[in-house]
Formats: structure tokens, sequence, C-alpha cells
């Protein structure tokens, strides 16, 4: 795999072949987050979700974001890949690998990429409720020229 | 001069559409067309004020001049993971 694979995709993701990819012999570590789709929000049910995005700006920021990683924590690799389309209750949403001399590096540098991708990359996320209503979930304004603690508040991820 | 918004998220639901044409005079920064985008539909005015739009790949700010032919994409507050 290289770094031509799309970060944003349409099919289930699949944890294994990010295992697989690149040996890093000096790493003990390999930090992994799955998020998966959570059957309710607060006390109301969730039947299914819908995650879109906006590719062109998506894919760059989760490769930025990956790299920002590799460099603030000083770790040889960092890969993020996120799901969008209609997906049920417990279907991978985003998948987070690092890999790391120990294993602190490889869960904080984990924790510090699916923040950033939460908080930063265009994607959006419609709940389906049981009484056929959906909404979209209220994230992070990302526009530029606002502050950035502006930008985020009352929001809570 | 004409320019196409791509509606994103809750957007695109609040416009019923997934993308709007906007015909402005020379010289209009986005700021202004979203301003005139917000005429016809006052209630998304406080959503698209938290908004960011997007050239391809790259965001860009309010005082950004439009071209002719421009195609933007409104990005409404996001939330993946």
């Amino acid at each position: 795999m290289t770094d031509a694979c799309p970060r944003v995709r349409e099919v289930p993701l699949q944890i294994e072949p990010l295992l697989a990819i690149e040996p890093h012999p000096d790493c003990g570590a390999l930090g992994l987050f799955a998020g998966t789709v959570r059957n309710h929000h607060g006390h109301r049910p969730v039947l299914r979700l819908r995650y879109s995005a906006y590719r062109p700006l998506a894919e760059r920021l989760i490769r930025e974001i990956e790299a920002e990683t590799r460099a603030r924590f000083g770790i040889p690799y960092c890969r993020v890949e996120h799901r969008v389309g209609l997906l049920e209750i417990g279907e991978l949403a985003i998948l987070c690998v690092t890999r790391a001399p120990h294993r602190a590096e490889a869960f904080e540098a984990c924790r510090h990429a699916v923040d950033e991708v939460k908080h930063r990359v265009p994607i959006w996320k419609e709940e389906f409720y049981a009484d056929g209503t959906s909404r979209f979930v209220e994230g992070c304004c990302i526009r530029p020229d606002l502050p950035r603690e502006r930008a985020h508040a009352g929001v809570r991820t | 001069m004409t320019i196409t918004f791509e509606l994103h998220g809750a957007l695109a639901r609040l416009f019923g559409r997934d993308e709007i044409s906007l015909t402005l005079p020379p010289d209009t920064t986005l700021e202004a067309a979203l301003g005139q985008l917000a005429e016809g539909a006052p209630d998304a005015w406080p959503i698209l004020e938290r908004c960011a739009c997007a050239l391809e790949d790259r965001l860009v700010f309010r005082s950004q001049l439009l071209e002719d032919g421009m195609r933007l994409a409104l990005l409404p507050p996001v939330a993946g993971g």
C-alpha cells in the first residue's frame, strides 16, 4: 500500500491491511484506534449513520495530520482512514494506526491524530432515528478566519 | 459573472439541493456572495456564518475575490470520527 491510497473510503474499512504496511523493526509499539458506529446519541436510539465528505480537502488534510503527528511525536508511521456512505451499528467509521519505539508515543500520537481529524477534516455525520427522522451532528467550524476557540465554542466531540 | 456553490452536509438539506449558482457583479468577494445567498434564505445565515469555503483543496478567506465560473464548496461545521 502506498501514499496514493485513499484516506476517505466508500467501502468497509479493514484493520489487517493497515497492520501489514511497512515493517518498522525499530518500533516496539503499534497503536490502533477504531471508531465504530454507536447505537445511541445521548438517550436517543440511533439506527444507522451516513458520513459524507468534501474529498479534495479531506484527502489533503488527513495526509497533513498524519505528517504533523509523525513530526510532533517523533514516530515513523501514522495512517488514518475514514469511511463515508451509509453505515450500520458496529461498522468501522475511522481507523488510526501509529507505530513508535515505545507505547506512550504510540497511544498519544494515535489519540492526537484522531482528535485532529474530528476537528479539522470536512466530514459530516447524519444520524438516522427510529421515528424516521434524521439529523446532522453539530460539529466544529473550520473557517480559517475565525479563532479556533470561537469556532469550537459549545461543541461536544 | 456566475459562480457556483457546492452545498455539503446540513446545508444541502437546508437548501434542498447539492449546488446553487449565483449571478454576481465583477469583483464580488466571497463575503458579499454569501450575503446574497442568505437574502433568499434568511434561515440559512447562522449556518452560513459558520461555514468554511474551499476552492478545490484549499480553504479561502471571506475577502477572496470571486471570478466568473468559480466553483466553491461551502463546508458546514465538521463532525467526522
